[in-house]
């Protein structure tokens, strides 16, 4: 008995075929010079804050305690305390001096961390800041606040 | 039947270095030739990389703010920007969705958004401010806002890494 490879209608069809590129090439330069035109090489970001007076708190951030952080005149800038259970009293009202006209960011971001390291339940922080403060001082002040993982950011308008 | 009908496949290249060869010359030989054939696979493969690769960093946050006219802040540690009533702080002037409103209209305007049909108040204000703006000047929106009934506040800022 002769089993026949083939099919029983005709012959099979070659599998190898070629596809053709050129149209899909085509296409996709279209899509890389759109995307390129098209572009924005600027990224632009947010840094979220609420208002900070008047706004209602939750009980853990009550509990936990905030920060103020008072914008003075030659980039001074005081961060107090409030309501933190085991921060030192003296130590809760801290005034970090400024640099030539500008806020002394290194010795903020120090002061930032040594607190967070401490009182990581801490997320609130309250900004006030005078009407001669710079936005750019503001925003990185809470972008430091932000990358120490106290994100919960509220603002005092004058 | 594509490959014959290919023109690349047809074309025979003769190497003009084969030729020139001190070490072997070949000038007495029958010269060889070459069938150049491009490899499209890879050309292929590198342009769908590239388009992937686009479309991963296709960014719609300019088209949610106009910053071509002020100089903005520069922060690392930043949220995605979305959608929002869009506040611009440009000379001492008021624009809300790019339209010029006086300060003492700023709160109107800002409650008629509030109020409106459109989920404003869920998304908040952006707000987009000059680097070297005083807070003095920045200070009425927050306050107009909050008066609105808004309660999130969105500094828009240049993403660094």
């Amino acid at each position: 008995m002769h089993f026949s490879s083939k099919s029983g209608r005709g012959r099979k069809k070659s599998m190898n075929f070629e596809l053709n590129l050129i149209p899909f090439i085509d296409v996709l330069s279209t899509c890389i010079c759109f995307l390129l035109v098209t572009a924005v090489f600027v990224n632009l970001g947010a840094i979220h804050v609420s208002q900070a007076v008047g706004t209602e708190k939750n009980k853990e951030q009550v509990k936990a305690g905030s920060v103020i952080v008072s914008l003075g005149s030659g980039g001074d800038v005081r961060f107090e305390a409030k309501d933190v259970k085991g921060f030192a009293a003296d130590l809760s009202l801290v005034t970090i001096k400024g640099q030539g006209g500008k806020i002394n960011y290194t010795k903020t971001e120090e002061w930032i961390k040594t607190f967070t390291s401490r009182f990581a339940k801490v997320k609130t922080v309250l900004m006030m800041p005078n009407p001669t403060s710079k936005y750019d001082d503001l925003i990185q002040l809470m972008a430091q606040f932000k990358a120490n993982s106290m994100d919960q950011i509220g603002i005092a308008p004058l | 039947m594509l490959k014959s009908a290919s023109p690349l496949s047809q074309s025979n290249l003769t190497s003009l270095l084969a030729g020139t060869s001190r070490i072997r010359p070949e000038h007495n030989k029958a010269k060889k030739t070459m069938i150049a054939s491009l490899m499209l696979t890879s050309l292929v493969d590198a342009f769908s990389i590239l388009v992937i690769f686009l479309l991963m960093n296709f960014s719609t946050s300019q088209d949610v703010v106009n910053t071509d006219k002020v100089q903005l802040p520069q922060a690392s540690s930043t949220s995605f920007i979305q959608q929002g009533v869009t506040v611009r702080i440009q000379d001492g002037k008021f624009f809300v969705e790019e339209k010029p409103v006086a300060l003492g209209s700023l709160l109107s305007t800002l409650k008629k958004l509030n109020d409106g049909p459109d989920a404003a108040k869920k998304e908040g204000i952006i707000i987009v401010a000059d680097r070297k703006l005083d807070y003095a000047e920045l200070s009425p929106v927050i306050l107009a806002g909050s008066t609105a009934g808004f309660s999130k506040f969105k500094f828009a800022v240049i993403k660094t890494d």
